[in-house]
C-alpha cells in the first residue's frame, strides 16, 4: 500500500511535469538526421529543439573532416517554426560533416551539442 | 562533504544517534572519444564517488554506560555505469526511437563501504541494476537493490526517485546571475 502511496505521488509529479514550461533548448531531430548517411550534398542543414530558441543569439555551424567550416554562415530561425533553426550549405563533397549547434532558449538558458552525418555521391 | 545529521529520520530505519561526515570525491566520464567504428558505445557513462566516512561518535553506548559497539571509519566507495538513450537519439545516431524509449537511461550502481579501523573488517554494499526517464523538468528512476554478500543483508529491495529540475520549472527564478545579468 505504502508503495502505491508512492508510485501515485510519482505519477502525480510526472503528469505535473509535463504542463509546466521547460528552460532548457535541445535538439530533437535533425534534417539530415543524426549520424545518416545521405545520397548526395543536402542543400540545407535543419534542426528542430525541443523548444522556441533566440534567434540571435543561437546558430548552426557545419564543418568538414578537416575542421573547416563550410556553411554559408546564414543560419537562421524558421519564422513559421521558432522551434527549427536552419543553415544553407554549398554542395558538398563526398565525406564526413559535424555540425555543431548551439540555442538560447527564451529565458536565456544556452545548450550546444554536436552530430555528423556523412555524404556519398 | 556530505554530513548525515544523527537523529534525524525514522528510527524504524536505524538512524545514528550521531553526525557522520563523509568528505566525497565526485567524479565522471563520457566516451565520446571513442572512433566512430565504436559509435554505439559512445552513450556509455562511468560516474562515481570516493568518500571517506567519519561518525561523530566513535563507539555506541547502551544503557548509559555500557559498551555497544564501534563505530568504524570506512571509505565509501561507488560507482554507476549507464547507457544515455538521448545522447545516443541526439549525438550519435538519430535511430528513430519513439519516447519514452528514447528518453531511458539503462544503469547499473554499485554502492559499497569498507570499514578500515575499530573491528570493521567485512566490505558491504548493493548492486543496483535499474532505469531512469528523463524530461526536461524531472528525473524518475527505478532500482533493484541487491546486496553483494551475505554481510550486507538477505534481501532484495528497490528505490525509487524522482529529481525534480526546479531552474527548468523556475526559468525566470533560476539559471540567471544575482548581479549584472539578463538586462531585460
Amino acid at each position: 500500500m505504502k508503495f502505491m502511496r508512492k508510485l501515485a505521488l510519482s505519477l502525480g509529479l510526472f503528469t505535473a511535469c509535463g504542463t509546466l514550461a521547460q528552460a532548457h533548448a535541445f535538439l530533437d531531430h535533425a534534417v539530415p538526421k543524426v549520424g545518416s548517411t545521405v545520397n548526395g550534398s543536402p542543400s540545407v542543414v535543419k534542426v528542430w529543439f525541443t523548444m522556441e530558441i533566440q534567434g540571435a543569439l543561437s546558430k548552426i555551424e557545419v564543418f568538414d573532416v578537416k575542421e573547416n567550416e563550410v556553411d554559408k554562415k546564414d543560419a537562421k530561425v524558421d519564422p513559421a517554426d521558432k522551434a527549427l533553426m536552419v543553415v544553407s550549405v554549398p554542395k558538398l563533397p563526398a565525406g564526413t560533416y559535424k555540425v555543431v549547434w548551439h540555442a538560447v532558449c527564451p529565458f536565456g538558458h544556452p545548450t550546444t551539442g554536436t552530430f555528423t552525418f556523412d555524404v556519398t555521391n | 562533504m556530505d554530513v548525515d545529521l544523527g537523529d534525524t529520520g525514522s528510527k524504524a530505519l536505524g538512524v545514528d544517534s550521531f553526525t557522520t561526515y563523509t568528505p566525497t570525491i565526485y567524479y565522471a566520464k563520457g566516451f565520446n572519444e571513442l572512433p566512430i567504428q565504436l559509435k554505439y558505445l559512445k552513450p556509455f557513462a562511468l560516474t562515481g564517488t570516493l568518500g571517506v566516512s567519519i561518525p561523530g561518535q566513535s563507539a555506541n553506548i547502551a544503557n548509559g554506560s555500557t559498551f555497544a559497539s564501534f563505530n568504524p571509519d570506512a571509505l565509501q566507495w561507488g560507482f554507476a555505469l549507464e547507457y544515455s538513450m538521448p545522447y545516443l537519439q541526439e549525438h550519435v545516431e538519430d535511430l528513430g526511437l519513439p519516447r519514452p524509449f528514447r528518453d531511458l537511461i539503462p544503469l547499473v550502481e554499485f554502492s559499497m563501504s569498507t570499514p578500515f579501523d575499530r573491528s570493521g573488517e567485512t566490505t558491504t554494499g548493493t548492486m543496483n541494476p535499474g532505469v531512469l526517464w528523463e524530461s526536461k523538468f524531472c528525473q524518475i528512476g527505478a532500482e533493484a537493490v541487491i546486496p553483494v554478500n551475505a554481510h550486507t543483508g538477505p534481501a532484495i529491495g528497490a528505490v525509487f526517485q524522482v529529481q525534480i529540475f526546479i531552474d527548468d520549472l523556475f526559468p525566470k527564478v533560476f539559471g540567471h546571475p544575482l548581479f549584472f545579468g539578463d538586462n531585460k
